[in-house]
C-alpha cells in the first residue's frame, strides 16, 4: 500500500523547513514597533517615552498645535520640522540603554521631553 | 523667546554666509566677476519660499519621509556641485591666473559654467537653510504677544551670522597670497564633508540607510548644546556622537575636494605662486 500523499507531506521534512523559512522572513520583515506621541501647548505628549534596547522604533509625532515646531535631539542626532496640524514619522535607535534628551526648537522652554531605553 | 530665536536664526544663517563667502574669496582670488551671486541669491529665496510653502505635503511624501528625502538631495546635489566646482577652478580658472589658456576651451562657455554651479550651490545652501526660517517665523506671524522678539532675535541672529560671514571673507582674501587659494579650498572641502555628514544622517532618520554604530562620544568635552557646539556644528559639522555611516560620508566629501587639488597639484602650486608675484612687483 502507498502512504497517502498528504500523510507523506505532513512526515516529510518540509513542513519544518518551511516554517522555519516562515520564522526567518517573518523576522525580516517585521513591522518596527510604532510608538505615538502628540504636541499640544507646545508640550509633548508623553514626555518621556520607553524604548526597548537595541531596537528600532518608528516614533509617529503627531503636531496638534497649528504652529510648527522641529523634533530636535542632540543625543539621538534627530532633526525634524514638523508643521503645524500634521504629523510625521522619525525612525530611531537600535540604541543602547540610557537616557535621550529631545526638545522642540522653536519653543525648546516647554517643549521638552526624553526618551529612555531600558 | 528672545535668546532661542538669535541662536536658531545665527545657526541657520551661518552655514550659508560661510559658503557664500568661501565662493567668493575663491572667486576673487581667481579674479572671477561675482555677478551670479546675485541670481544665486535670488533663486535660493524663491526656492526657499517654495519649499517652505509645501513643507507639509512633501513631508507627507513617501510615506512621512518627504522631508528627509528632499534633504539629503539637496545636501547631495550640494557636494556634487562642489567637487565640479573645485574642477573647474584647477581646471580652467588657476591656469588663467599664470597665463595658461587653452586654446580648444571656449572661455565665455567655462565663465558660464562657473556661474552655474556657484549659483546653484548659493541657491541650494538658502533654501535648505532660509526654508526652515521662514517656517520658523511663519509660526510665529499669527502670535502677536511674541512676534516682536522673535522678529528682534531673528534680526540679532541673522545680522550676526552676517556679520561672521563678512569677517571670514575678509580675514580669508587678506591671507598671505600664497594661502589665499589653499585655506579656503580646504574649507570648501570640510563644507562637502559637512553636507555629505548631514545627508548620511537624514537618510539614516528616513530609514533608507541602514543603522551604524556611534563612533566616539565628545559631549563631556564639548557639547552639540553649547554656543561652542554649535558653531562648530555650523562651521565644521561637528557632531559630538556621529555615526559610521556619518564618518564616512564626511570623509568622503572631504577626500573629493582633496582629490581634485591633489590630481592638480601643479597648477595649484603654481597659481599660489602666480598670486604672491601679483602682489609683489
Amino acid at each position: 500500500m502507498t502512504t497517502p500523499v498528504i500523510e507523506r507531506l505532513v512526515n516529510s521534512r518540509w513542513p519544518r523547513c518551511i516554517s522555519i523559512l516562515g520564522l526567518f522572513s517573518a523576522s525580516l520583515f517585521a513591522e518596527t514597533p510604532i510608538l505615538e506621541m502628540d504636541i499640544k501647548d507646545h508640550l509633548f505628549y508623553p514626555s518621556e517615552i520607553v524604548v526597548p534596547a537595541d531596537t528600532k522604533v518608528k516614533l509617529l509625532i503627531r503636531n496638534l498645535d497649528s504652529t510648527p515646531e522641529e523634533f530636535e535631539s542632540y543625543e539621538l542626532n534627530r532633526e525634524k520640522v514638523i508643521s503645524g496640524n500634521s504629523k510625521t514619522i522619525i525612525f530611531i535607535g537600535p540604541l543602547p540603554p540610557g537616557e535621550y534628551p529631545f526638545f522642540g526648537e522653536f519653543y525648546p522652554k516647554t517643549a521638552q521631553g526624553r526618551v529612555i531605553v531600558k | 523667546m528672545l535668546l532661542s530665536s538669535v541662536t536658531f536664526i545665527l545657526q541657520e544663517t551661518l552655514e550659508a554666509a560661510l559658503i557664500i563667502s568661501l565662493l567668493l574669496v575663491i572667486g576673487f582670488s581667481c579674479a572671477i566677476k561675482n555677478r551670479w551671486l546675485f541670481y544665486g541669491l535670488g533663486l535660493g529665496i524663491v526656492g526657499a519660499c517654495i519649499y517652505a510653502y509645501n513643507m507639509k505635503a512633501i513631508s507627507e511624501c513617501f510615506d512621512y519621509v518627504g522631508q528627509e528625502l528632499t534633504n539629503a538631495f539637496i545636501q547631495i546635489s550640494i557636494v556634487l556641485l562642489i567637487g565640479s566646482y573645485a574642477f573647474l577652478i584647477c581646471a580652467f580658472f588657476i591656469p588663467r591666473l599664470h597665463g595658461i589658456f587653452h586654446k580648444s576651451v571656449d572661455k565665455k562657455l567655462n565663465e558660464k559654467l562657473y556661474s552655474f554651479v556657484a549659483c546653484n550651490i548659493v541657491a541650494l545652501g538658502i533654501i535648505l537653510e532660509g526654508s526652515e526660517i521662514l517656517v520658523y517665523l511663519n509660526g510665529f506671524f499669527q502670535q502677536n504677544e511674541v512676534f516682536p522678539a522673535v522678529i528682534l532675535g531673528s534680526s540679532i541672529g541673522f545680522g550676526l551670522g552676517l556679520s561672521i560671514g563678512i569677517i571670514l571673507y575678509y580675514t580669508l582674501a587678506n591671507l598671505p597670497p600664497r594661502w589665499r587659494l589653499t585655506i579656503p579650498f580646504i574649507l570648501l572641502g570640510i563644507f562637502a564633508g559637512n553636507m555629505a555628514s548631514q545627508a548620511a544622517l537624514q537618510l539614516t532618520q528616513a530609514d533608507w540607510l541602514p543603522y551604524t554604530p556611534v563612533l566616539w562620544n565628545s559631549s563631556t568635552i564639548i557639547s552639540e548644546s553649547s554656543v561652542t557646539g554649535r558653531l562648530l556644528y555650523a562651521l565644521f559639522g561637528y557632531e559630538a556622537t556621529p555615526s559610521l555611516a556619518q564618518a564616512l560620508a564626511y570623509a568622503a566629501g572631504v577626500t573629493l575636494v582633496l582629490i581634485i587639488i591633489y590630481t592638480r597639484r601643479k597648477i595649484f602650486c603654481a597659481g599660489s605662486k602666480a598670486l604672491d608675484l601679483s602682489i609683489t612687483p
